[in-house]
């Protein structure tokens, strides 16, 4: 890399980068390309390798269907973790915030039949407390975001514990509830049009509302933002409230789903969810967090594990899968960003 | 030289080259054993060279350097240095925040330890008392250097350099130490460094304050243009010859004025200050009038970078406000009413002012995205219209907004950071040291920029400046700044170098 990238910087020193022959800049350009479409690509690789190894299981519509489904709330939760980091803020209670407010709309049908969009009203409720919470802590009072989301996901842990008593609540789940998370309208997941529905509405607020473009710009060096004159605080507590309501979106979608919800339904989310949101810096936008990077990571985090079990590989290969991504995602974010700040 | 067996410090015909600029040229330079030698010279005179080549930092072309009658080697190192006995304060100090007064002498030196290796802290508080004590500084060695007053924090840097050094064999270097205390606390620094300095130490005092250096030094060194114009003893000079001989011109050509009251303006009054105050400036009133550049002029340490900060609402004013526009005095203001307002500030710092990993354009729309919105919303295409505007006008190369800005060479970013702003209507541009690291041909693109976008429609720019170099030529008109007030305005016409010079250094 460092020898067109030297070549480059002498032409510019010369006052004459518009001369940069046609073959360079094709190669260039067919190199950013590799760069933003490399992860959707790989998506796509994965996708035909198990539906040739695999032409009856893998290679189903009732199994991309599973699929697309299965890691829906994964793809909310997703998000959920990326909008903070868009301001350089970490936000680990997500996993517990979508457990919690899973467990609260399941529990209050469940026990107290409560009708369902009151119940999903109160899910949503606690989502949205629990970021308002997260938000005040880091935003303005200025706390260390990795210890007080760390807080908070703990105290929630516990929380979700003595709501639940430890046991699976599933008892008494209307057909209702059910549909919400199980329908296929038109042949398609409702579950995946939710994410789908999330992604548009996060891509637009992040790159086409000025709020959006400021929380990059907080991401990007939060004190030239404050010298611009952004609100740097009401907007990194906008990414924490919108954070928390996006995972708690996926704890809900989730219940409804499965019909059920416990103490630890989504706590598990937490890896795979960083693990996307990171890999996302690797493509469409690089060096950036952005949804569709998301979206595609979560599913080619979820394409490789389930052909690999189709394979027969044992159930330890998840997580070990799953570090492997998140590692290799974040060495590829460094590697990206470097990459940016040496080339001309 | 004969005098190399009793001087402490002896420096001869010491030369540096940087590039096509004689830093330093054939310097004859000595210190006698228990006295103080002030240096002194304005930017760029060559007094930090001389420091950095005594410590090691830069080799020097030519010349010869002993310590004690002992010759450093040819190509001395920091360790050299240290070892042949000198030992240096910088501004900066070089204290370690969050450590406690005996960690920090202890990082200096060495750490007290047990057999086993372990630290003993009670030894090394005790040898931490014991060093403070000889500055007669009583302070606990266990307290966070944080939490310590600014003379407090000279002192134990200083105790950290006089630890392991002995009184009689080595030279001490003070550059600026006063730079950054407050008035009323210089004196007691000055009067632990004539107790140093009858304990037998060798100092060597960089200042920019002429009525320290007649307190406190026996004899004094002037650099200007990298060539020594005085060497004698304090007692054959006087504060007007001292400040002619920095400015570089004949004595009896005074001419700064007090009558900047008369002056008459005639354009609207588009800034107002009322009275500001803060931690290093004092009750500072200014009118800044539509279409003028003028210019504060003021030395580390004299108030002039808090005063933007001050307006800009980066920090809070003690006393006093703003006005914008004949508009309400606000007292408490914030970068967001600033900004809202047309206010534009480039902090000293160009990279607290950019982030390096966005774009061109992202930088320069952060300001403001009125304009730049479309049906859909935030529009790229508009952005990178816009992001072109701004590049062609300022020559920024390469001329293309979506590069990223870390790989823009430091006066191409400083023209984003100023483009940020002028693509704006401003009604005041604050900019401080904006010049800053960036080569001839670009601060003279940025400056007539500055003038074309900002002056002629009709706003006003605030300049604070510490290097006067373009001052003269650009700035309508030029206030100097010294102890937190504004102490004089040059009304001459045209400005000259010297007038500005003369009145940094105090002539009133």
């Amino acid at each position: 890399m460092s020898g067109p990238t030297l070549e480059s910087s002498t032409q510019q020193q010369l006052g004459s980068s518009r001369q940069l022959e046609p073959s360079r800049r094709r190669r260039h350009a067919a190199g950013s390309l590799l760069q933003q479409y490399g992860l959707l690509l790989a998506l796509i690789i994965v996708t035909v390798a198990f539906s040739l190894l695999r032409p009856h299981t893998f290679a189903t519509w009732q199994n991309f269907a599973s699929i697309l489904t299965g890691d829906a709330a994964l793809a909310l939760v997703a998000l959920g973790i990326m909008l903070p980091l868009v301001v350089q803020q970490y936000d680990l209670s997500v996993g517990y915030i979508a457990t919690f407010s899973s467990l609260v709309t399941v529990g209050v049908i469940s026990r107290h039949s409560w009708p369902v969009w009151q119940a999903i009203a109160l899910g949503l409720v606690v989502g949205l407390v629990c970021g308002v919470v997260n938000g005040l802590l880091v935003a303005y009072a200025k706390l260390n975001s990795l210890v007080v989301t760390l807080g908070v996901g703990s105290a929630l842990a516990g929380a979700a514990l003595l709501y639940s008593g430890g046991t699976l609540i599933s008892d008494n789940i209307p057909r209702s509830f059910l549909r919400l998370g199980q329908a296929r309208p038109a042949g398609i997941p409702i579950a995946f049009i939710y994410t789908i529905i999330g992604c548009i509405v996060v891509w637009y607020i992040l790159s086409y509302r000025v709020v959006g473009r400021q929380m990059y710009a907080i991401g990007g060096n939060e004190n030239a933002a404050r010298l611009a004159g952004v609100r740097v605080p009401f907007l990194v507590f906008l990414t924490f409230v919108g954070g928390a309501l996006l995972a708690s979106v996926g704890g809900i979608v989730q219940a409804a789903r499965v019909g059920s919800s416990s103490a630890d339904s989504l706590t598990s989310f937490l890896l795979p969810a960083f693990a996307a949101a990171f890999l996302s810096t690797t493509a469409i936008r690089p060096g950036h967090f952005n949804v569709w990077g998301t979206l595609i990571a979560v599913y080619l985090v979820a394409a490789g594990t389930t052909g690999m079990f189709m394979l027969g590989a044992p159930t330890y290969v998840q997580p070990l899968f799953n570090g492997g991504i998140l590692i290799g995602a974040i060495a590829l974010f460094r590697l990206t960003t470097r990459h940016r700040e040496k080339a001309s | 030289m004969s005098a190399t067996s009793t001087a402490a410090l002896v420096i001869e015909n010491l030369s540096k080259q940087f590039g096509a600029t004689r830093a330093l040229q054939s310097i004859d330079f000595q210190v006698e054993r228990g006295t103080v030698r002030a240096l002194l010279g304005h930017n760029g005179s060559g007094k930090s060279t001389l420091i950095k080549t005594l410590g090691g930092y830069h080799t020097p072309d030519e010349g010869k350097i002993y310590v004690y009658g002992t010759e450093l080697p040819p190509k001395h190192s920091g360790a050299d240095a240290h070892s042949a006995g000198l030992r240096f304060v910088h501004q900066d100090l070089g204290l370690v925040s969050g450590l406690s007064v005996a960690e920090n002498l202890a990082l200096g030196a060495s750490y007290k330890t047990s057999a086993l290796g372990t630290i003993s802290w009670r030894e090394q508080n005790r040898r931490a008392k014991r060093e403070l004590h000889k500055l007669h500084l009583d302070i606990d060695p266990r307290r966070n250097v944080e939490n310590l007053g600014p003379v407090e924090r000279t002192l134990v840097a200083i105790a950290r350099a006089l630890q392991d050094m002995d009184h009689h064999s080595g030279v001490l270097v003070l550059d600026e130490p006063t730079a950054r205390l407050p008035r009323s606390e210089v004196n007691r620094l000055l009067v632990i460094i004539k107790n140093l300095k009858s304990e037998g130490v060798a100092v060597i005092y960089v200042t920019h304050r002429l009525d320290e250096v007649f307190q406190v030094a026996d004899d004094l060194t002037v650099l200007r243009d990298g060539q020594r114009i005085f060497s004698g003893p304090i007692a054959a000079t006087d504060e007007d010859t001292v400040r002619s001989l920095i400015a570089g011109r004949a004595m009896t050509e005074r001419a700064t004025s007090e009558a900047s009251a008369n002056v008459q303006r005639t354009g609207n009054v588009v800034a107002e200050l009322h009275g500001l105050s803060g931690h290093r400036t004092h009750d500072v009133d200014l009118r800044l009038y539509a279409g003028e550049m003028v210019a504060i002029v003021g030395l580390v340490g004299s108030g002039r970078s808090e005063l933007g900060r001050l307006i800009y609402g980066l920090q809070p004013a003690s006393s006093g406000s703003i006005s914008l526009r004949g508009g309400p005095r606000v007292a408490k203001p914030t970068p967001r009413w600033a900004s809202r307002a047309g206010v534009g500030y480039v902090p000293q710092e160009r990279t607290s002012g950019l982030a390096a990993s966005q774009t061109i354009a992202e930088n320069l729309a952060i300001t403001s995205f009125g304009g730049l919105v479309g049906w859909f919303g935030v529009s790229s295409q508009k952005m990178l219209e816009m992001g072109r505007r701004v590049v062609s006008r300022f020559g920024v190369k390469p001329n293309d907004p979506t590069v990223t800005i870390s790989t823009l060479s430091g006066g191409n970013q400083q023209k984003i950071a100023l483009g940020k702003w002028t693509r704006l209507d401003c009604t005041l541009l604050i900019m401080d040291e904006p010049l800053q690291g960036i080569d001839v041909g670009a601060k003279i693109d940025i400056l007539k920029t500055i003038r074309e976008r900002v002056l002629a429609r009709g706003g006003a720019v605030l300049w604070l400046e510490s290097d006067i170099e373009y001052v003269p030529a650009y700035a309508d008109r030029v206030l100097v700044m010294r102890d937190g007030r504004i102490a004089t305005e040059i009304s001459s016409k045209p400005v000259s170098r010297e007038d500005v010079l003369m009145a940094l250094y105090g002539a009133a």
